[in-house]
Formats: C-alpha cells, structure tokens, sequence
C-alpha cells in the first residue's frame, strides 16, 4: 500500500511539459526572452484547453507554421498571439 | 475496388490533420473546456436496457448541448434532454422532452501546471413539468502520460423540489482511461457507478473516439452492467461539431 502510494506520488510529481525558453534559445532566435516566455504561456493556456501542450520537438521549425495554420481558428487565436505561439515552436523546435 | 473503398476511408478517417477539441469517453468528463468565444455543438444519443430479458424495457436518450467558452478555463453549457422508454404497457413513455440542465466547467490551472489537473463542474437541471430540480457537483482530475490520458470523475448530486422523491446527496463516479493510436483515433475504456440508497450500480466498457475532420468527432462506449441493479447495456454516441 505504501509503495502503491509512493509510485502514484512520484509519477504525479514528475510530468513532462513543454520547455522554457533560455537566453540561450533567444539569442539563437534572435528575439526577446520575454517573447518566448509569452508565447509558451499563451500555448499552454490556449491548446490546453482540448489537448496536451505539444512539443516543439513534435515537429520541425519548417513544418509549425502549417500546424498553426490548422489550429489557429478552433483556438481563437488572434494575430498577436499566433504570431508568439509560432514563434515559440519555431525557435524551441531548432534547439 | 475494395482496395479503394480502405483506400477513401483511411483517408477520411485518419488523413485530415490536426487534434481536435472531442471527448474521448462518453460517461467520463475530461480535463478541457471549449476555448474562449468559441461554440460547439453535440448531440448525445443513449440506448440501452434494464435486462438481457426480451421483454425488459429499453430506454433511449437524446441531448442536444450548445456550449460556449466564455475564457480559456471557463464555459458554459446548455442542454435539453428528450427520453423515451419502449415496454409493456406499465413501463412505456413515448418520446417527450425529460429536462433542461444548465452546466459550467472551470479549469483551475493550464493543463500540466499541476501534478494533476482539477476541473470543478456545477450543473443544475429542472424536470420538465415537475417541481424537481437537480444540482449536480464533480471535481474532475485528469493527467496525460504522453499518448495515454487518465481521468477520474467524483460527483454528487441531490434533488430538491416537491416532486423529488430522494433528497439525499447520490454519490457516483466515472473514470477512464484512453490511448492516442493516431491524433485523430482514440480507444481506451470507461467505467462509471453510483450507490443510491445501499444499492450500488456499475458499469463499464471499451469507448472510441474518432474525429475524421478538425471541427467533427463521434465518440462511442458501449456499456456492461458489473452489478445487478445495473443496466445490463447501454450504449451511448456523442458527435460533436465547433461552429
């Protein structure tokens, strides 16, 4: 019983979710960190809402603007908030 | 020709890109709400009946939701639920409109911020006709294991009103499990239960998810009762369509 509930603690504990951006990644990008950051709040916030975050390594930096082409609508996204959720996965993609 | 027909089909099914915003279960509520000043629509259909028995009375169920996002963790739902029950000349009900429900979903945090995720559910129903009204609690938590989502559903309910029969809180719950074969393909299992009154009901069965376009799905659990108070099957058909 005690071991059932420390292997239910230690998975709870230990979920993958999509990576936070370094100085390092920004300056690869060349763009602000605190854009990354946004962008990454933005996705969790917005794809959460029907499905797991995915992540940037889930397809190449080529292929996330057509993903964001299919998704954009049915997540409401304006311009804005597209453009920083894109550019999130474009730049974390290439890591 | 076969080959063409499995040829239009995979496409169809499984070619269209992208998730979609869908139910993977049919009893069980997930951890997701409709996106901020988005609308969709389902239509739940539920068979079923009480016994193997042939003369046992099946029951049948129709819903139409409407519901909209009012922000990225909040929305709102509205129902109107039609039933109809085909038996013996005791037990038949034609088709006629059963109740109206009024339901919200809040997110407490973004999905995998928490160890688990927790949605709070409140749904309030009146009987149409009757002085009987519903309200209805869950505390839904879920997680993702990559492809695999878990989720788990606590729910009570009391009635209130001077038509409602049993004003006791009715505990129950529901709790699934379901795997991503493909993003538009899910298949896992269901199981759900209540205990009313010392009696415990419980069932449960294999539920499939498929969403052929990105504003589309059906989703589909067929039901065995575990318990003899039980109904021996049940199943039951959400399509879901965003406007």
């Amino acid at each position: 019983m005690t071991r059932a509930l420390l292997v239910s603690l230690a998975l709870a504990g230990c979920r993958i979710t999509p990576p936070r951006a370094t100085p390092a990644d920004a300056q690869r990008g060349n763009v602000e960190l605190a854009q990354l950051a946004e962008g990454r709040a933005l996705m969790v916030r917005k794809c959460g809402n029907c499905h797991a975050p995915p992540m940037p390594k889930d397809h190449t930096a080529s292929e996330w603007p057509a993903k964001l082409d299919e998704m954009a609508g049915r997540a409401n996204l304006d311009p804005r908030q597209r453009f920083l959720i894109q550019q999130y996965f474009v730049v974390m993609a290439s890591r | 020709m076969h080959r063409l027909i499995l040829a239009s089909l995979a496409v169809l099914i499984l070619g269209t890109p992208a998730r979609a915003d869908r139910r993977s279960f049919t009893n069980t509520y997930e951890y997701s709400t409709v996106p901020e000043g988005k609308t969709a629509l389902e239509l739940w259909s539920t068979q079923g009946r009480r016994t193997w028995d042939k003369s046992s009375p099946q029951f049948y169920e129709q819903i139409l939701e409407i519901e909209h996002g009012l922000t990225d963790h909040w929305d709102i739902a509205y129902y109107t639920v039609l039933s109809q029950v085909a038996g013996d000349a005791m037990t038949s009900e034609p088709l006629h409109l059963d109740e109206v429900r009024l339901e919200s979903r809040y997110r407490l945090a973004d999905r995998g911020e928490w160890p688990v995720d927790v949605l709070l559910y409140l749904e309030l129903s009146k009987h149409f006709g009757e002085s009987h009204y519903g309200i209805e609690g869950k505390v839904i938590v879920a997680r993702d294991f990559d492809k695999l989502t878990v989720a788990v559903n606590a729910i009570s309910e009391i009635v209130v009103g001077n038509d409602a029969a049993e004003t006791e809180p009715e505990l129950a719950f529901a709790a699934g499990a379901t795997y991503e074969l493909h993003p538009k393909l899910r298949f896992g299992a269901e199981t759900w239960g209540a205990r009313e009154e010392a009696v415990n009901f419980l069932s449960a069965g294999p539920a499939l998810s498929v969403a052929p376009s990105g504003n589309l799905w059906l989703t589909i659990t067929a039901g065995f009762g575990l318990t003899d108070a039980a109904d021996k099957f049940s199943a039951r058909a959400i399509v879901g369509i965003e406007l």
